[in-house]
C-alpha cells in the first residue's frame, strides 16, 4: 500500500552562507497526506522550492518514483507530476477559471481557440473530481477558495501526481476549509501524494496521516498524528515549554478611557452609529465576520479613511485625524492586516522600514543617521528576536513571521504610543511568533497603553483580550466582558442575522 | 563566489560597458583622450543631466514627466523673450523656473487629487506647453540684443575654462544627491515608490511628496530651457523637445545601476555619461550621423541587458 513517490534525502541549502535546510528527509507515498509544520523560517518554503524545482539543493538528493532527480527546474518538475499550489495564487485575474486551467495548452481550430470543446472538458475534468466552480467569471471577482481550487484542477489537468499545498486555508472561510478537505480526501484515496503545509495545527491533526516537523532548518522527526498532542506538537515546533498558549492573564483595568467613540456613521465605508470605548492599560478584542468592517472602522480610527459624522474622544479631547500622520503624532498606532500592501516597503532594509514613521528621530542636521537607526532597530530585532543576519537585510528577504514583527516593531520605537491598534497581527504567522505578539501587547497594555486586537481567530481573542465587541455588518452589536467570555455565544452573535455569505472570515 | 561576481555584473554591469567604450574610443581615435575633448563631452552633457535629474527626482515616488522635453522648449522662448524685453536676469530666471514648476505642481494635482495617471497627465501637459509656445512664436525664433549675462549662462566659462553650465550641473547633482540619499524627504520619496500604502500608513504625506518631485521636475526643464537658450543664443521653439528620450534613456540606464532597479542620481549621471560618450565617440570615429542613431539604440540595449543577466531574486 504504501508506494513512495517522492523522497527527499539529506537535502541541504544555504543561502550565501545562511543555512536554510540542513539534512531533511521526507518521503510521500501514494495515496496519504503528509503534513508539514515549523516556524516561520524553519525552513518548510526552502524545501517546498526544492521539490517544485526553483531552487538546486547545495547537498543530498531528490527521488521521484525511485529515480533521481537531477535537474532542477520548474519545468522538470512539472513533468515529473510534483504541481505546487502556492499560498498566493497564480492566475490570470483577467481570465476565467476556464481559461486559467487550460492556458498555454488551449485547443485551437482554424486559428481560433476551441470554446465548445474546452468548455466541454473543463466540465467533465469537474465532475470527474466533484469539485465545482465558477467557470466563466473572472478569477478577480472569484473568492480565495474558488482560486485554489482552480489551480487545483489545472494541476489534475496535468498528469499531476504529487500535490504541495502552502498554506491552502489561509484567509479560508470554515465551510470552504470543510469542503476542500473533502476534495483531499477524495484525490487521496485516488492515489495522489499530498503535501499539507499549515501553521493550522488543527487542521494538520484533523487532516493529515503522517506529520514532518521542521525547526531552524533541520528535520525534528516525522510522526503519526496519534503520537502527537497539539500540546507537544507545539513544543516540537517552537522547542519552548509552554503550559499556556496565552500570556497570563491580568487584572488592570484602570476604567480610564483612553478612546472614545460616539455614534460613529459612515455610508461610504458602510459603518453605522458605532460606540465603544478602549480604557487604558486595557486589550479590547474585535470580533466579526466577512463583510463587518473592521478594518474600514480601524482606518477611521488611524486616519486613513474619513471618520464620516459622530464623535472620537481620544484622552479626553474630542479629535479630527485627516491623515495617519495626525494620528501618530497624537500617539495612535496601527498595524494594518494587508502586511505586504501596507505594512512594509519590501525594497527597503529593515532598518529603514522600522524606522520610517518616525524618521525625523533619526536624523542629524537634515541628514539621516544610521548609527542612531541602527542603536534602536538594534533593540527592536532583540527584543523581538527577529531571524536575520543583519538590520541591513531587505525586508522582503524575511520569513512572513519576521516581516510582521518589524511591521509591529516600527511602532514599539515610538515614544508617544497610547493607542496601539493590531488588525490581524498573528494572520499566517507561526505559534513561536504568535506567542511573541502576545506578549507584546500584553506588555503595551501592562505600560498603561489602550490596544485593539482585532482578529478572526476567536480562540485568541478570548486568550489574549480583558473585553470583546462582536461586529456584524459594521454595527457594534455587543459588548462581552471577560467574565461573560462564552466561545459559543460570542460566534452566534456574529453570526446571526444572516451575512451575505455566511462564512466565518 | 559564483553568485557574488553575478551580482558585480548585474550592479556595475552598466559602468564596466562605460568604461569599456572610453578605453575603446581612446585606442581608435586620437582625439577622444584630450581635455578639449573630454571638456567637450561635460558641457555637452550638462543640460541633458540637469533636465534629466529632474526626471529621476519624480521618477522616485514613482511618477513620470513626459512634459519635460516641451517646458523646456517653452521655458527658452519665455526666458528669451523676457531678456530681449530688459527684464533683468535673475528675476527672469526665476519667473521661468516659477512657470515650469506651476506645470509640475499641475500635474501633481492631476495625479493626486483628479487621480489621472502622471504619464497621462503631463503627456496632456507637454501639448498645453507646446501649443502656447507656437501661439506665441509662431514657430519663429525669438532673437534680438541679448545681454551678455544671458550669453554667459550657456556660453560663458569659468577661469576661461570650465564652461558654467557644468558647474551649475554639478551643483545640481550634488544638492539633488544629497538631498534624494541622505535626507528625510529622499528616503519618503523611496518609500512612496516602494510602497504607496505603507508609506501613507507610516503616516508619510504622500501627496504633498508627490506634487513636490513633480514641481522639481517641471522647474529643472524650465532652468535646462534657459541654460539652452544662452547656449544657442536665441529662443527655438522646440530646442528642448529632443531633451525628453534621451532623459528617458539615461534614466532607465541608470536604474541598471548602484540602486539596482530604482531611480537613482548618480545612476542618471552615468547614464547621461553613457549617451554622451556614445554620441561624442561615434563622432570622433567618423560614423555616419544616420548610423548614430541605431549605434546608440544598440550601445543602450547590451548595457541593459548585460546588468539585468541573472538579476533572478532569489527568496527565501
Amino acid at each position: 500500500m504504501t508506494e513512495e513517490i517522492v523522497r527527499v534525502e539529506a537535502i541541504s541549502k544555504e543561502f550565501l552562507g545562511v543555512t536554510a535546510l540542513s539534512n531533511v528527509n521526507l518521503r510521500l507515498n501514494k495515496g496519504e497526506i503528509h503534513g508539514l509544520v515549523g516556524e516561520n523560517g524553519a525552513g518548510k518554503s526552502t524545501l517546498i522550492n526544492i521539490l517544485a524545482g526553483a531552487f538546486r539543493p547545495s547537498s543530498g538528493s531528490l527521488f521521484i518514483s525511485g529515480k533521481p532527480v537531477l535537474e532542477f527546474q520548474p519545468s522538470v518538475a512539472q513533468s515529473l507530476g510534483i504541481s505546487v499550489v502556492y499560498q498566493e495564487t497564480v492566475l490570470v485575474p483577467d481570465f476565467t477559471a476556464e481559461e486559467n486551467i487550460w492556458l498555454g495548452r488551449e485547443d485551437s481550430r482554424n486559428l481560433m481557440i476551441d470554446k465548445a470543446g474546452q468548455k466541454k472538458k473543463t466540465v467533465e475534468l469537474c465532475e470527474e473530481y466533484g469539485i465545482s466552480v465558477p467557470l466563466s467569471v473572472p478569477m478577480s471577482s472569484c473568492r480565495v477558495a474558488e482560486k485554489k481550487l482552480v489551480e487545483i484542477l489545472r494541476a489534475l489537468s496535468m498528469n499531476v501526481k504529487v500535490f504541495i499545498l502552502d498554506e491552502p486555508t489561509e484567509a479560508l472561510s470554515k465551510q470552504d476549509v470543510d469542503n476542500l478537505f473533502r476534495i483531499l480526501s477524495s484525490l487521496k484515496t485516488r492515489g495522489f501524494a499530498i503535501l499539507f503545509v499549515s501553521h493550522h495545527l488543527e487542521e494538520v491533526f484533523r487532516i493529515c496521516d503522517r506529520i514532518t516537523i521542521l525547526r531552524n532548518g533541520e528535520e525534528v522527526g516525522n510522526f503519526l498524528p496519534e503520537e502527537l498532542t497539539v500540546q507537544s506538537l507545539i513544543h516540537l515546533i517552537t522547542n519552548r515549554n509552554i503550559g499556556e498558549q496565552y500570556p497570563a492573564q491580568h487584572t488592570r483595568r484602570s476604567s480610564e478611557p483612553i478612546l472614545e467613540i460616539k455614534n460613529l456613521d459612515n455610508e461610504n465605508l458602510g459603518l453605522s452609529n458605532i460606540s465603544f470605548h478602549v480604557d487604558k492599560g486595557e486589550i479590547v478584542a474585535f470580533f466579526g465576520m466577512v463583510g463587518s468592517h473592521r478594518t474600514e472602522l480601524m482606518k477611521c480610527l488611524f486616519g486613513a479613511e474619513k471618520a464620516g459624522s459622530g464623535e472620537v474622544i481620544f484622552k479626553g479631547r474630542k479629535i479630527k485625524l485627516r491623515y495617519p500622520g495626525d494620528a501618530i503624532k497624537k500617539g495612535i498606532y496601527f498595524c494594518p492586516e494587508d502586511r505586504k500592501l501596507e505594512g512594509f516597503v519590501p525594497d527597503m532594509s529593515i532598518l529603514d522600514n522600522c524606522t520610517l514613521p518616525f524618521l525625523g528621530r533619526f536624523t542629524r542636521g537634515g541628514v539621516i543617521s544610521k548609527s542612531r537607526q541602527s542603536e534602536v532597530v538594534e533593540k527592536v530585532i532583540k527584543d523581538l528576536s527577529v531571524k536575520t543576519p543583519s538590520a541591513d537585510q531587505k525586508i522582503i528577504f524575511l520569513s512572513g513571521g519576521n516581516q510582521q514583527k518589524i511591521v509591529i516593531g516600527k511602532w514599539l520605537i515610538g515614544q508617544q504610543g497610547e493607542l496601539f491598534i493590531f488588525d490581524e497581527p498573528t494572520k499566517g504567522v507561526d505559534v513561536g511568533t504568535k506567542m511573541d505578539i502576545y506578549k507584546a501587547m500584553e506588555e503595551l497594555a501592562e505600560n498603561g497603553s489602550g490596544v485593539i486586537f482585532v482578529s478572526s481567530d476567536l480562540r485568541e481573542l478570548l486568550g489574549v483580550s480583558d473585553r470583546l465587541y462582536v461586529m456584524r455588518k459594521g454595527e457594534v452589536v455587543k459588548e462581552y466582558s471577560r467574565e461573560q467570555f462564552d466561545q459559543h455565544a460570542i460566534l452566534m452573535q456574529a453570526l446571526t442575522e444572516k451575512n451575505q455569505r455566511g462564512e466565518v472570515s | 563566489m559564483r553568485e557574488n561576481a553575478k551580482y558585480f555584473v548585474q550592479k556595475y554591469g552598466t559602468i564596466i560597458t562605460l568604461i569599456l567604450l572610453i578605453v575603446i574610443f581612446s585606442i581608435t581615435t586620437e582625439t577622444f583622450l584630450e581635455p578639449r575633448n573630454l571638456l567637450n563631452i561635460v558641457a555637452h552633457i550638462s543640460m541633458l543631466m540637469i533636465i534629466a535629474t529632474g526626471l529621476t527626482v519624480c521618477m522616485v515616488p514613482g511618477d513620470f514627466d513626459m512634459s519635460i522635453g516641451s517646458v523646456a522648449s517653452l521655458s527658452g522662448i519665455f526666458f528669451s523673450s523676457l531678456v530681449v524685453r530688459n527684464f533683468p536676469l535673475i528675476p527672469s530666471i526665476l519667473v521661468v523656473l516659477l512657470m515650469g514648476a506651476v506645470f509640475g505642481l499641475t500635474a501633481g494635482l492631476l495625479v493626486t487629487k483628479v487621480r489621472i495617471s502622471a504619464f497621462i497627465a503631463t503627456l496632456a501637459l507637454g501639448q498645453v506647453a507646446t501649443g502656447i509656445n507656437f501661439m506665441y512664436t509662431r514657430g519663429q525664433e525669438v532673437f534680438g540684443d541679448f545681454s551678455k549675462g544671458f550669453l554667459s549662462l550657456g556660453q560663458g566659462k569659468t577661469f576661461s575654462i570650465i564652461p558654467n553650465q557644468v558647474l551649475i550641473m554639478i551643483g545640481i547633482v550634488f544638492i539633488f544627491a544629497f538631498t534624494m540619499e541622505k535626507t528625510k524627504v529622499g528616503r519618503y520619496m523611496y518609500a512612496i515608490g516602494g510602497s504607496i500604502h505603507a508609506s501613507f500608513l507610516s503616516g508619510i504625506k504622500v501627496n504633498l511628496y508627490r506634487i513636490f518631485g513633480l514641481m522639481i521636475s517641471g522647474g529643472l526643464a524650465a532652468f535646462t530651457g534657459c541654460i539652452l537658450a544662452s547656449r544657442l543664443g536665441s529662443g527655438q521653439p522646440t530646442a528642448g523637445d529632443s531633451y525628453l528620450m534621451d532623459a528617458i534613456a539615461a534614466a532607465y540606464i541608470g536604474m541598471t545601476t548602484i540602486k539596482t532597479s530604482r531611480p537613482n542620481i548618480i545612476g542618471t549621471l552615468i547614464g547621461v555619461l553613457f549617451i554622451g560618450v556614445i554620441e561624442n565617440g561615434l563622432v570622433l570615429i567618423g560614423v555616419s550621423y544616420f548610423f548614430q542613431y541605431i549605434a546608440k539604440g544598440v550601445i543602450i540595449i547590451l548595457a541593459v541587458a548585460l546588468s539585468s543577466r541573472g538579476s533572478m531574486v532569489v527568496e527565501k
